[in-house]
């Protein structure tokens, strides 16, 4: 081939013999690399670039030479066969070119030649990782409150659905808390509603740092929320639920004097032994919210002492 | 038509030989030992046989990559993996405390899987070409995904028999553990008996 | 036969009387060229000579006939169709000289100094000759275990021929067993995939009956792991299939039985 068409290829080509030194080296491997093909000449990638130990890329040239025909090293398992600095993108995590290299090799025995082609593909991985960026934050988004940044109703659902056959299929326990606080309405009337809302968020502040971090804390609605508890039984949920109501009332919420702001909550347990529809688990938790609000407001009604 | 004892114990070692080349490759990958079953080789008649010697169900959706044969054989090589097989071998490709969501998943996937599916399409064909001292060029390797009964279908609308290997890979260390089957078309698996008899009447 | 009661002269004349018989009819035998000559009987004739001169301490001549014994060995492994004419002629032409300088000094008590000038430098050709030599020069008894019959008959297929080694096929681990008990194989070449066992137990049974066979792994896979295992359970060698010529060879020429 005509060595200045080779230069002309927009990707980096080598040619390597039989016992991996450096043939022929192209002009965009010199730019890239800074190595000219008479430094390159004789050499081994190894020798080349020290740092360099790519077990996979041997035995693919092994490979290629051995008669298996062309061979692939992706970007996604490999980034890179080639280290070449990329400047202004190590922020986005990819500080050297990503490289998708194919290995073909022509002749037999000594006269063996390897080719080697590298195609930066840096641009499209920037492409892809941007559309994820966007998905999801677009994901997340709909699965979230915006003011309290909590789960909201629609990922509750489709958080227990898919935990729900789990449970049933490992047999562990979920409990179901329902918690409203005590006449919102009110406080919402009396401070205004900037008040009411820095409230809801410092309640949420105070119920994800009384959960695990398995645990899902959401804004079910309004005033309303829920927590799940995946591998908890009822004794332990409504000590959890107790503690929170506990600390609700001898918090200060949205620099309300302590006291001023009071919560209920209703627990449910599903119990594989004895299962509950999904549904039924938070109606069950309702339920019992009610229960609370019913006997005075600021307890908790658990399954063992709801009638 | 149907394999003789002779030659069913021909072509398993052939896969054998195939595949130990392809785990050895897949160990410096994963940095783990592979352990590999005792391959199965089935030569079937119809497209249906082929479904039907599979453990996936025809409606599956599967993922395929494919490499044309030439030279002393002709003929198309198909390695189908089952995204349930794969999903844990990618993620240990990728090493730990690399998250992928949605999008990245699958392009990523793609790529990673064509490479694998060239690892063992060509070490297979490199163990015939050693073991048949025959000379076959491959071409490079596509991906796709398809349901199994369509890509079946499509692959062997052309040709009446092929011959289908399937082998149990399985990490040491880690949980990975998938079924590979590659299908070889009939003009192949035709060659390849025809080497194999020449072999085994000498 | 030398009676007992010879003394060392008669013993000498006994054996001279002999070894011009022996040279006299190893180079007839050479004489008739390279694709008629029996180099099995030229081997005898020498190697019955080296005997006989270290008998009666003759050193050159007990190095110089175990040097050309083989030779003709080697010559004889090779096959009568590999041979070259160039490396028939090295050996004719050393056998004629010894020949015409032993029938010369046969009568002499001089017969004892070695003689120099062209023997020497033939003598050396073919001591470097055998030195480049492939394969192990002594004949083995080989144990094959495979449960493949297409790995055996590939294995078979591809032993180097000519160099006398006695193979032996099991197909399963009973048989293998039995195989290595009755023919004490120098080398089992065990396949690591077997149906009962893998191939690492089948030879630590064996090593246990009190086999000292020198053992290699026969496996197409060769991971690392597998190798460590090998190494570990005292294989002396791993030979990857498929199987060739030049892998069997290179693994007999290294492991020394």
């Amino acid at each position: 081939m005509d060595t200045r068409l080779f230069d002309l290829l927009p990707i980096g080509v080598m040619a390597l013999d039989a016992r991996r030194r450096v043939l022929a080296w192209n002009q965009w491997l010199t730019e890239h690399t800074s190595i000219t093909p008479g430094q390159a000449r004789g050499c081994t990638l190894g020798e080349l670039f020290p740092n360099l130990i790519n077990p996979r890329f041997d035995m693919a040239v092994d490979q290629a030479l051995q008669g298996g025909g062309p061979q692939i090293l992706s970007q996604t398992l490999h980034h890179y066969l080639v280290p070449i600095e990329v400047p202004h993108l190590a922020r986005h995590g990819l500080g050297r070119m990503r490289q998708h290299v194919h290995i073909e090799a022509t002749g037999h025995g000594d006269d063996a030649q390897v080719l080697v082609s590298i195609i930066d593909v840096t641009s499209s991985i920037l492409k892809i990782e941007a559309l994820t960026d966007i998905a999801q934050r677009l994901e997340n988004d709909v699965n979230r409150d915006p003011l309290t940044r909590l789960f909201n109703r629609r990922f509750v659902w489709e958080w227990l659905e898919h935990q729900h056959k789990q449970a049933l299929r490992y047999t562990y326990p979920i409990a179901a808390m329902m918690l409203d606080i005590d006449h919102f309405k009110a406080i919402n009337d009396r401070h205004g509603h900037l008040i009411g809302d820095r409230v809801l968020q410092d309640f949420a502040r105070l119920l994800t740092q009384k959960v695990r971090e398995a645990d899902i804390v959401a804004r079910f609605g309004g005033e309303e929320f829920v927590i799940l508890l995946p591998r908890c039984d009822g004794a332990l949920a409504a000590d959890v639920a107790r503690r929170i109501v506990r600390r609700t009332r001898e918090a200060s919420l949205g620099d309300l004097s302590p006291g001023a702001v009071t919560c209920s909550a209703g627990v449910a347990l599903f119990n594989p032994s004895d299962p509950l529809s999904a549904s039924d688990l938070l109606r069950e938790a309702d339920r019992r919210l009610y229960q609370a609000k019913a006997h005075g407001r600021d307890r908790v009604v658990c399954p063992e002492e709801a009638s | 038509m149907r394999l003789s004892a002779e030659e069913q114990d021909a072509t398993v070692e052939l896969a054998n030989i195939g595949i130990s080349r392809a785990a050895r490759q897949l160990s410096v990958l994963l940095d783990d030992e592979i352990r590999i079953g005792t391959p199965d080789v089935v030569l079937c008649e119809s497209a249906d046989e082929v479904v039907a010697a599979l453990s996936h169900r025809p409606e599956e959706e599967v993922a395929c990559v494919y490499q044309r044969l030439s030279g002393e054989l002709m003929g198309q090589v198909v390695l189908l993996l089952a995204p349930r097989d794969t999903h844990a071998l990618f993620h240990n490709l990728l090493g730990d405390g690399v998250m992928l969501h949605g999008v990245d998943v699958r392009a990523f996937e793609h790529e990673a899987m064509t490479e694998l599916g060239n690892i063992i399409i060509s070490s297979c064909v490199s163990a015939m070409a050693d073991m048949l001292r025959q000379r076959i060029e491959v071409s490079i390797p596509r991906y796709s995904e398809a349901r199994l009964d369509d890509l079946i279908e499509d692959g062997m609308s052309a040709s009446r028999a092929a011959l289908l290997i399937q082998a149990r890979l399985q990490a040491a260390q880690r949980e990975v553990d998938g079924v590979i089957a590659l299908i070889f078309s009939a003009s192949v698996a035709q060659q390849v008996l025809a080497a194999v008899r020449r072999i085994t009447a000498s | 036969m030398v009676e007992t009661s010879m003394d060392q002269t008669t013993l000498l004349q006994v054996f001279c009387a002999e070894a011009r018989d022996r040279l006299q009819r190893a180079l007839a035998c050479l004489e008739k060229g390279s694709g008629c000559c029996d180099y099995n009987l030229v081997h005898q004739e020498f190697d019955s000579l080296h005997g006989g001169a270290r008998a009666v301490d003759i050193d050159w001549l007990e190095r110089d006939a175990r040097v050309i014994a083989g030779y003709a060995r080697f010559l004889r492994n090779l096959g009568p169709n590999h041979v070259t004419s160039a490396a028939h002629n090295l050996l004719l032409e050393t056998v004629r000289i010894l020949e015409e300088q032993c029938r010369c000094r046969m009568e002499a008590p001089s017969f004892a100094a070695a003689p120099g000038g062209r023997l020497g430098s033939l003598l050396e050709s073919l001591e470097s000759a055998l030195r480049a030599q492939p394969g192990p020069a002594v004949p083995l008894t080989i144990l094959v275990v495979d449960d493949s019959a297409t790995s055996r008959l590939l294995f078979r297929a591809h032993m180097p021929a000519g160099e006398g080694h006695a193979v032996f096929e099991a197909q399963d681990r009973n048989e293998a067993m039995r195989l290595a008990d009755e023919v004490n194989p120098h080398v089992v070449f065990m396949d690591y995939n077997m149906p009962d066992e893998d191939g690492v137990r089948i030879a630590g049974r064996m090593r246990a009956m009190g086999c000292r066979a020198a053992m290699v792994l026969l496996t197409a896979n060769v991971q690392q792991a597998v190798l460590d295992d090998a190494h570990a359970a005292g294989f002396a060698g791993v030979l990857e299939k498929p199987v060739n010529r030049e892998k069997i060879t290179s693994v007999l020429r290294s492991i020394k039985p």
